[in-house]
């Protein structure tokens, strides 16, 4: 274990470190553009050269390794003015068009000026003209001028999703990224490339000229496009999603996140919102809460009364949170004993050996850890069908489809809902079937909401609201709660973080989870 | 003076391995094979100190010894034939004309360092080159002093004759390998050095066409031979080639640490219109240190050179006379290296460009005050601050044809025309 000097502190580090991953660890942060820590070493940007004692040459602490005795400089002139020469040399052929580039405020080229740029220009030169706008894929865009030919995006085309679409064309300061010939950067992972980009260079088509960064506000969550859970940041303005990035999680998701998920957001604005409760009654009719609940009320206690809880079954969504699928348990537990239930199956293609998961909801894991106790009255949707075709079910009830706005899922198209006696919906957006059901109530989705997430490797993750909701939809639990209440069960939680602290006083698998810490590496027990 | 690396090449048919055999050739392959060691072939060319010849003048001993002896990886040999520095005509002479003697200097470098294959990586415009040595390479096979289990002796040797594609870039060792591999040829960070980590990540040495063509006479006649001729420390011969204003220009082999006047008015026969007089020379291709008229007395040699502020580069020595306008020179020069940057790291992809506009001005009357300091300080920007030589390369003359030749920038500047 090498002990070295940088800037005056000591430090020991793990052998074959490098200077910058051992500044880092002392809270020294050495600028750069190219090095990222997921990616392999290039050098090629310059900007994070530092001084080492004995070393006759500046040295790029990307690459560096440490030995013990290194006396290594940061800040010293000879390093800030290499520095300098190396922002100078960046922007002398950099378009310089801040104010309307979408990476402004997020770009190292700005945050590195500050420092180490120069008030005005030295060079008087034309400046080296390149591709403005060169389509790469369906989501990313490449300029060639803002381009800095850090290589990152060529690097994780060939490292990380193992495509290798680009790479470096032509020769000198006409260098410039490209793609092969017949190619497209369409691999599911192509946005993260935009995240990468260190400027402006490569925009996301589906964001660019939106929105300025600055105006957005930043909201951890999770993403529900697949039961990976990839942690992701929302960007939000004006109670709008803007765009979704990924969130660093070494358990999880390390740094990315595919394209699906980050357009996931997508879905919320594309589907025809539920908004209100509404009760086919005679004529369809909008109801407040208050009348919803008494007609559903009503109508479950008497189906309850003529065919008993046995007729009723249940459609869990695993798009629902865990503390959906809490309550959900305490109603099938206490006034629902001998309901069935199915949970859907939804899966697109198989799993890839990055983070897509074929299953496309986010929950699965939860909701069938929660549902154990009942497991005996868990059958698939075919048999409900089935069921529900002899007779045996007279009462469907839908939860969660929609939670997420991934709605296109026709879960139920073979299931004819119109025969039974009563059918009740709840989900945030209207099912392709709206009219064949008694009654629906609008749920909240999941960006509307506090909860949690369990992924396929039983991670706990919480999700945040990163929208208030713009109808009257309520969280699924609550919705659940409500009837549960007025048919007999007695709960009265007030938010989701008192209910998960009730999941795990009842529940083996998470038992010391504690909402409030829950942490990257909170999974539950096997 | 006993000639070694062009003893062959006036013969009739000298690229022929039958002229080559006759004139006692692949001799030293076989006493090397049969009665040396690796290490003793190692230890022979130690003891002879031959340098480098591609330009850094590194000790082949010693860059053969960095390769690893008990690792279970494939070993490399390449022989770097990419000969692109301007002014430098060198190795060509060897390929085209005496083959054989760089072919058994390949088999004796392979044997030393244990490897059983090896490459010729030859620049792309060397067409009649390749055709010869493509030629020469079938006839050592046939001989049987190549592919499997040579003289009897049980070592085998495979040698892949490469072609490159037009960049100067990959005559760097690095660039070359990843061309080698099939890869656009950008060079690697260093460390890892090629004998740790070289093609396709295994253990690899790189030597330039005239150095190794000096292993068969090291071998034969022993390296103590070798090191008296020359100087200390800069021993053997060097293939010396002579361009620009000068009545005689080729190549001349001569000890290494000849006088540079001696190679201009005696060899090259002095100036190429005698009533010019001699202004510049650049002593070792383009990219080192250019030398004013009354250096000249400096001795051809890797030390003496540097401790005159030059480089013995790859001894393309470019003779000036006073018709030069520096500038344009410079920019010329310039205008080289922006062009073959790979565009990898900032300062050589970015200064090079910049120093070839700011000169290209300056040569076209369009200069302004401070272009002089600008263009210094661009230049002292790039150097040292990249990851392979080439940004040096382009540094190091712009800054000394400045520093020497100041006077002739600024009234460039001023006067909008060439001082001469």
């Amino acid at each position: 274990m090498p002990t070295l000097r940088i800037d005056g502190k000591e430090v020991t580090v793990e052998n074959g470190t490098t200077i910058l991953k051992a500044a880092e660890s002392i809270g020294i942060i050495i600028p750069h553009f190219c090095y990222h820590p997921e990616l392999s070493i290039a050098g090629n940007c310059r900007m994070c050269v530092v001084e080492v004692e004995r070393m006759p040459k500046l040295q790029t602490a990307c690459s560096t390794e440490v030995s013990d005795g290194m006396v290594v400089h940061t800040t010293t002139d000879r390093v800030v003015n290499a520095r300098r020469a190396i922002m100078e040399f960046l922007l002398i052929n950099h378009p310089l068009d801040c104010p309307i580039c979408d990476q402004a405020g997020e770009c190292r080229l700005q945050d590195y000026s500050v420092r180490y740029g120069m008030a005005s220009s030295r060079f008087a030169e034309e400046k080296v003209k390149s591709v403005k706008r060169e389509i790469f894929g369906p989501h990313v865009i490449y300029d060639g001028e803002r381009c800095i030919k850090c290589t990152r995006c060529i690097r994780f085309c060939y490292e990380i999703t193992k495509t290798g679409e680009l790479d470096m064309f032509f020769r000198g300061d006409h260098s410039t990224v490209g793609i092969f010939p017949e190619r497209d950067l369409k691999n599911d992972y192509s946005g993260n490339v935009v995240d990468l980009c260190p400027v402006g260079a490569l925009t996301l088509r589906e964001f660019r000229f939106k929105s300025r960064v600055w105006d957005l506000k930043k909201v951890n969550t999770i993403c529900p496009a697949c039961g990976r859970g990839c942690n992701i940041i929302a960007w939000v303005k004006d109670n709008r999603i803007f765009r979704l990035t990924p969130r660093f999680n070494p358990h999880v998701n390390r740094s990315w996140m595919c394209d699906h998920g980050r357009l996931s957001h997508e879905f919320l604005y594309r589907s025809e919102r539920l908004v209100s409760p509404e009760i086919m009654n005679a004529e369809r009719r909008r109801l407040n809460w208050k009348e919803a609940f008494d007609c559903v009320t009503d109508a479950l206690k008497s189906i309850l009364q003529n065919h008993g809880s046995g007729s009723i079954h249940l459609v869990v969504f695993p798009f629902i949170t865990n503390e959906d699928a809490f309550l959900i348990l305490k109603v099938l537990k206490d006034v629902f004993p001998k309901s069935t239930v199915s949970i859907p199956i939804i899966e697109i293609g198989e799993d890839d050996s990055l983070l897509i998961r074929k299953d496309r909801t986010p929950n699965r894991r939860g909701v069938e850890e929660i549902f154990r106790e009942v497991s005996s009255r868990i059958i698939s949707v075919d048999d409900a069908a089935k069921r529900v075709k002899e007779g045996m079910i007279k009462s469907l009830v839908v939860l969660g489809e929609g939670l997420t706005g991934a709605n296109d899922c026709n879960i139920l198209a073979d299931t004819p809902i119109s025969p039974l006696e009563f059918s009740l919906f709840i989900g945030s957006f209207k099912p392709w079937n709206a009219n064949d059901f008694s009654a629906m109530l609008p749920a909240s989705t999941w960006a509307e909401l506090d909860g949690t997430f369990t992924n396929f490797e039983g991670f706990v993750q919480r999700i945040f609201p990163s929208v208030l909701s713009s109808c009257e939809s309520r969280p699924l639990w609550k919705i659940v709660q409500e009837l549960g209440s007025r048919i007999g069960t007695r709960c009265a939680f007030r938010s989701a973080s008192s209910v998960f602290e009730k999941l795990a006083e009842e529940h083996q698998s998470y038992r010391e989870l504690r909402y409030f810490s829950l942490t990257d590496e909170s999974r539950i027990k096997k | 003076m006993e000639l070694i690396l062009t003893k062959n090449i006036h013969k009739l048919n000298s690229e022929s391995i039958d002229v080559y055999l006759s004139g006692g050739g692949y001799r030293s392959h076989e006493k090397a094979l049969k009665t040396m060691t690796p290490d003793q072939v190692i230890e022979e060319v130690k003891k002879s100190g031959i340098r480098g010849r591609g330009g850094a003048g590194f000790p082949m001993g010693g860059k053969w010894g960095f390769v690893p002896k008990d690792d279970s990886r494939p070993h490399y040999m390449v022989c770097n034939a990419d000969e692109s520095e301007p002014g430098t005509f060198k190795d060509r002479i060897i390929i085209e004309k005496d083959p054989h003697l760089l072919i058994e200097g390949i088999i004796i470098g392979s044997y030393a360092i244990r490897a059983h294959l090896a490459f010729i990586y030859i620049r792309g415009e060397y067409v009649h080159g390749y055709n010869i040595l493509k030629k020469a390479i079938a006839e050592t096979y046939d001989k049987g002093f190549l592919g499997k289990n040579i003289l009897g002796t049980g070592f085998n040797l495979d040698l892949i004759l490469h072609r490159g594609a037009g960049a100067y870039i990959c005559g760097e060792e690095t660039a070359l390998m990843d061309s080698i591999e099939g890869k656009r040829g950008n060079p690697r960070l260093k460390p890892p050095f090629p004998a740790q980590i070289g093609i396709f990540k295994n253990p690899t040495n790189i030597n330039n066409v005239e150095t190794l063509a000096n292993v068969p006479a090291i071998i034969e006649k022993g390296g103590e031979w070798y090191s008296k001729i020359g100087r200390a420390n800069n021993t053997g011969t060097k293939l010396y080639c002579l361009s620009g204003h000068i009545k005689r220009p080729g190549v001349y082999e001569l000890p290494l640490g000849i006088p540079l006047r001696e190679l201009i008015y005696n060899h090259g026969g002095g100036m190429l219109q005698d009533d010019r007089k001699l202004k510049a020379v650049i002593p070792g291709g383009s990219s080192v240190p250019v030398l004013t008229a009354d250096q000249v007395d400096v001795l051809m040699d890797f030390d003496s050179l540097q401790a005159a502020g030059s480089m013995l580069g790859s001894a393309g020595i470019i003779v000036m006379d006073d018709s030069v306008c520096m500038v344009k020179a410079t920019h010329r020069i310039t205008k080289f290296y922006a062009h073959e940057s790979c565009g990898q790291c900032t300062p050589c992809r970015e200064g090079t460009g910049w120093m070839e506009k700011l000169l290209r001005r300056m040569e076209a009357g369009r200069g302004e005050n401070g272009d002089t300091e600008l263009l210094y300080d661009v230049a002292q920007n790039i150097l040292g601050n990249t990851i392979c030589p080439l940004g040096d390369a382009a540094a190091m003359p712009v800054m000394s044809f400045v520093e020497k030749f100041r006077e002739e920038f600024e009234f460039h500047i001023s006067n909008k025309r060439c001082m001469v």
